[in-house]
C-alpha cells in the first residue's frame, strides 16, 4: 500500500538571482513498511525532503499524499496534529532538549499527544527498558554519549508509536560500532513494520535499507 | 509543558530577567506616580500652595519611625546629633525655630479640677493610671520654646514668666507656668511631682497666667485659652546624661529624656525670615538631615517625599519630566521586544525541537506571551507595594494599557518564531 506520494514538488528559497531552487519537481513513492535510504551531494535537498515530508516546509509547487491525503495545504494547527501522531523525527543535530531529562525529553511527544500521566510514565519506562538506556533515566543530554543521545532521541521518535520516521544523519556522529548498533534498532523497527526514511551521505547505512533514492539537483536520479 | 519551558527559559536568563523586572518595576512606578499622584498634580499642586502660600508659620514634624527606632541608638554620638542639629536649627538666619508640643503632663495625686485633665472622660480609666503604687493624671500642656513667650506675649498675675535659664536643665526641679485656674488650688511655689519625657521630675510653679490668657496654638491652628493648661519648658540639656556611656544598662531615666526630648524637638514650627522662601527651609533642612541622619518629615501635613516628587513633576518641569518618563516606557517597551527576541532566538532549538514533537506554534505564542505578561505582572506587583508604601493609590489604567500592550512587545519575538521552518536547522553551512 502507498504511504506516501509526492508529486512533483518544487521548494525555492529566497528570491530573483539569489534564489536557490532546493527542489525541482520530486516524485517519489514510499509504501508502508518500506525503509528507504535518501543519498545525494551536499546541498542537493535531502533535508529540504524530509522537511517536506514532515510537513514543516510549505511547498511552492506540487502534491503530498500521506495515505492518501493531501498534506500541503493544511493550517498550521493540522499539520502539528499530523506530526504528533503521525511521524517521528530523529535528527543529527538539534535533537535533545538540555535541560530537561532523559526521560523527560522522552515524554514530550506524548505530552503533546495529550495522553496522561500515567500512560506517559507507563510508555517512557518502556521505551528506556527498549533501547537499554533506562539507567540513564534522569541524566541530562550532555552526560550522555554519542550513542545514547542516539537512543534517546530514537525512543523519543517512538514515543506516539509513529508510522513512518524520518532521520536526517542519524548515524553522522557515532563511531562505527554504535553507527551498527542503531543501524540494528532501524532494521528491527521497519521489520515491526514502520516506514523509515533516512537521509545518509554514508554507504554502509544506505545498504540497510530496502531502497536508495538519490537526489541530485533537487530532482530524483 | 510549555509553561515547564517558561519557567527553564527564565532560569537560564536569570539576570536579564532581573534587569527587565527591575527596569519595569521603576517605569511602572514612575508612570503611575504620573498618573494617580500628579495625574492630579495640579489639584495636588493647589493643595500644597492654599497650605503655603499666605502662611506666615509651617509646621514641621518627624516621619512616623516604629518605636522611633531610628532616632534612638543609645549612643552618645547619636543623642549629640539630635542636640547640634537642634542647634544649628535654632541659630540661623533662614526662619525662627519654635517649639510648641501639644502634650498632656503626666502628674502625680493630681485630681482636684477635671478641666485640667487631657481628653477627660467621665468613669474612663484613660484618664489616670497607676505606677509604683501612686496614681497618675494627664494634665493639659503645652512644652514650648522660650522664644514662643516672646513672639506670643505670654503675662502673668503672679509671680514670674519662664526666663532664659528656665530652659537649661538643673537636677533640683522643672519650673512651669500655669493657667488662670490653677491659683484656685495652687499658688506660687507648690511642687508638683510627675514625668518629664519619661523622667521621674518635681515641676515648681514659677507663675500663674492672667485669666483668659490664649495663645496661636499652632498644631490646632486656633487660639487656645491657657486657663486649664500647664506650659512646660522644652529643655535643653547642656550636659551628656550620666548613663550614657554604659551601654549595656537599662535605658536609664536621664538618658531615655534626652532622647525622646531632642527626638520630640524634631517637631517644630517655622516662621520664614524675610526674603526666605520655604524652599530655602527646604533645601537647609535637608542638608541639617544630611549631616545629623536625620529622618524624612512632612511639612503641613504633606511628606516631604511627596514635595520633592511634585516639584520634580511641577509645573515646568511637568511637561519635561512626562516627556522624560513616555522616553523611558518606549525605551522600555522596545527593551521588551528585544529582550523577548533574544530569547526567542537563544530558544530557537529548543522550539523547533517542540514543533517537530508536535507542538503547535500556537502554543509557542502563548508561552512567549506568558512571558510578557509575567513580567509585567511582577512589576506591577513590586511597584503596586513600592507606591503602597510611599503614597498610595495605583494606576488602573497604567495597569491596562500595559497589559494591553504586552502583547506587542511580544510581536517581533513571535515573529521570529514564525519564520522559523526546519530548513533553518537542517541546512548546514558548510
Ligand atoms: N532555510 C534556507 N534558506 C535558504 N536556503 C536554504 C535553506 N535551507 C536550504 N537551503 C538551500 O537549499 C539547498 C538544499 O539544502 P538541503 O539542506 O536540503 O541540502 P542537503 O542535501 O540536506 O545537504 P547536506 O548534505 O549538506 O545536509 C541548499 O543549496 C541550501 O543552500
Ligand atoms: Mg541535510
Amino acid at each position: 500500500m502507498e504511504k506516501i506520494a509526492l508529486r512533483n514538488i518544487k521548494k525555492s528559497f529566497g528570491t530573483g538571482d539569489r534564489a536557490v531552487h532546493a527542489l525541482q519537481g520530486i516524485n517519489l513513492s514510499i509504501k508502508e513498511g518500506e525503509m528507504v535510504a535518501v543519498m545525494g551531494k551536499s546541498g542537493s535537498g535531502k533535508s529540504t525532503l524530509l522537511n517536506v515530508l514532515g510537513g514543516l516546509v510549505q511547498v511552492d509547487e506540487g502534491e503530498y499524499l500521506f495515505e492518501g491525503s493531501r498534506i500541503n495545504g493544511l493550517s498550521q494547527r493540522q499539520l502539528s496534529a499530523f506530526r504528533s501522531r503521525k511521524i517521528g523525527f530523529i535528527l543529527q543535530y538539534h535533537a535533545l532538549l538540555d535541560d530537561r531529562t532523559v526521560f523527560q525529553n522522552i515524554a514530550l511527544p506524548l505530552q503533546y499527544g495529550k495522553s496522561n500521566k500515567n500512560a506517559i510514565s507507563a510508555r517512557v519506562e518502556e521505551l528506556l527498558r527498549q533501547l537499554e538506556i533506562y539507567d540513564k533515566r534522569d541524566s541530562h543530554p550532555y552526560e550522555l554519549s554519542g550513542g545514547q543521545c542516539q537512543r534517546t532521541a530514537i525512543a523519543r521518535a517512538l514515543a506516539n508509536n509513529p508510522d513512518v520516521l524520518l532521520a536526517d544523519e542519524p548515524t553522522g556522529s557515532l563511531d562505527s560500532h554504535t553507527e551498527t548498533t542503531i543501524m540494528e534498532m532501524f532494521r528491527q523497527m521497519n521489520r515491526a513494520g514502520k516506514t523509515i526514511i533516512i537521509v545518509t551521505h554514508d554507504k554502509s547505512v544506505a545498504d540497510y535499507c530496502n531502497r536508495i533514492v538519490i537526489i541530485k539537483d533537487g530532482m530524483v536520479q | 509543558m510549555i509553561m515547564e519551558q517558561l519557567i527553564l527559559n527564565i532560569k537560564k536568563t536569570k539576570f536579564m530577567f532581573l534587569l527587565m523586572i527591575v527596569l519595569l518595576t521603576v517605569v511602572f512606578f514612575l508612570l503611575n506616580f504620573l498618573f494617580t499622584e500628579s495625574g492630579d498634580v495640579r489639584v495636588v499642586d493647589e493643595r500644597l500652595k492654599t497650605i503655603y502660600n499666605g502662611k506666615e508659620y509651617f509646621f514641621v514634624s518627624k516621619e512616623f519611625e516604629d518605636g522611633d527606632s531610628g532616632i534612638f541608638y543609645h549612643s552618645l554620638d547619636r543623642l549629640n546629633d539630635l542636640k547640634n542639629a537642634q542647634r544649628e536649627l535654632m541659630n540661623q538666619q533662614i526662619f525662627e525655630y519654635y517649639l510648641q508640643i501639644r502634650q498632656p503632663l503626666e502628674l502625680v495625686e493630681f485630681k482636684d479640677n477635671i478641666s485640667f485633665i487631657a481628653n477627660y472622660r467621665e468613669g474612663s480609666k484613660d484618664n489616670s493610671f497607676e505606677m509604683s503604687g501612686q496614681t497618675y493624671f494627664r494634665a493639659k500642656a503645652y512644652y514650648i520654646s522660650q522664644n514662643i513667650i516672646g513672639k506670643l506675649g505670654l503675662n502673668v498675675s503672679f509671680g514670674r514668666p519662664l526666663q532664659n535659664d528656665d530652659f537649661i536643665y538643673r537636677n533640683d526641679y522643672v519650673p512651669v507656668m500655669v493657667g488662670r485656674n490653677y491659683a484656685d488650688n495652687f499658688s506660687v511655689g507648690d511642687m508638683l511631682q510627675g514625668f518629664y519625657w519619661n523622667k521621674s521630675v518635681d515641676f515648681k510653679i514659677i507663675g500663674i497666667l492672667e485669666e483668659s490668657e490664649s495663645m496661636l496654638s499652632f498644631s490646632q491652628d486656633n487660639i487656645e485659652v491657657l486657663d486649664d493648661y500647664i506650659l512646660v519648658p522644652a529643655l535643653d540639656f547642656p550636659y551628656d546624661p550620666v548613663d550614657i556611656h554604659n551601654e549595656d544598662s537599662q535605658p536609664d531615666d536621664e538618658r531615655l529624656m534626652q532622647e525622646v526630648a531632642y527626638s520630640s524637638y524634631l517637631n517644630f514650627i517655622i516662621t520664614m525670615s524675610e526674603g526666605y522662601e520655604l524652599n530655602d527651609f527646604v533645601a537647609y533642612y535637608d542638608s541639617i538631615r544630611s549631616k545629623y541622619n536625620i529622618p524624612e518629615y512632612y511639612i503641613a501635613d504633606v511628606s516631604m517625599f511627596t514635595v520633592r516628587m511634585l516639584q520634580l513633576s511641577n509645573a515646568e518641569y511637568y511637561d519635561s519630566t512626562l516627556f522624560l518618563v513616555c522616553c523611558i516606557a518606549v525605551f522600555s517597551f522596545l527593551c521588551m521586544c528585544v529582550y523577548l527576541s533574544l530569547n526567542s532566538l537563544r530558544n530557537l532549538n529548543a522550539y523547533y525541537t517542540h514543533i517537530l514533537l508536535g507542538a503547535g506554534y500556537f502554543r509557542i505564542y502563548i508561552m512567549i506571551l506568558s512571558e510578557a505578561l509575567l513580567i509585567a505582572a511582577i512589576c506591577h506587583l513590586s511597584a503596586f507595594f513600592i507606591s503602597g508604601a510611599v503614597s498610595g493609590s495605583y494606576s488602573f489604567p497604567l495597569v491596562a494599557a500595559s497589559f494591553l500592550l504586552s502583547p506587542l512587545t511580544a510581536m517581533p519575538a513571535m515573529a521570529i518564531v514564525r519564520k522559523l521552518t526546519g530548513t533553518d536547522f537542517l541546512w548546514r553551512k558548510e
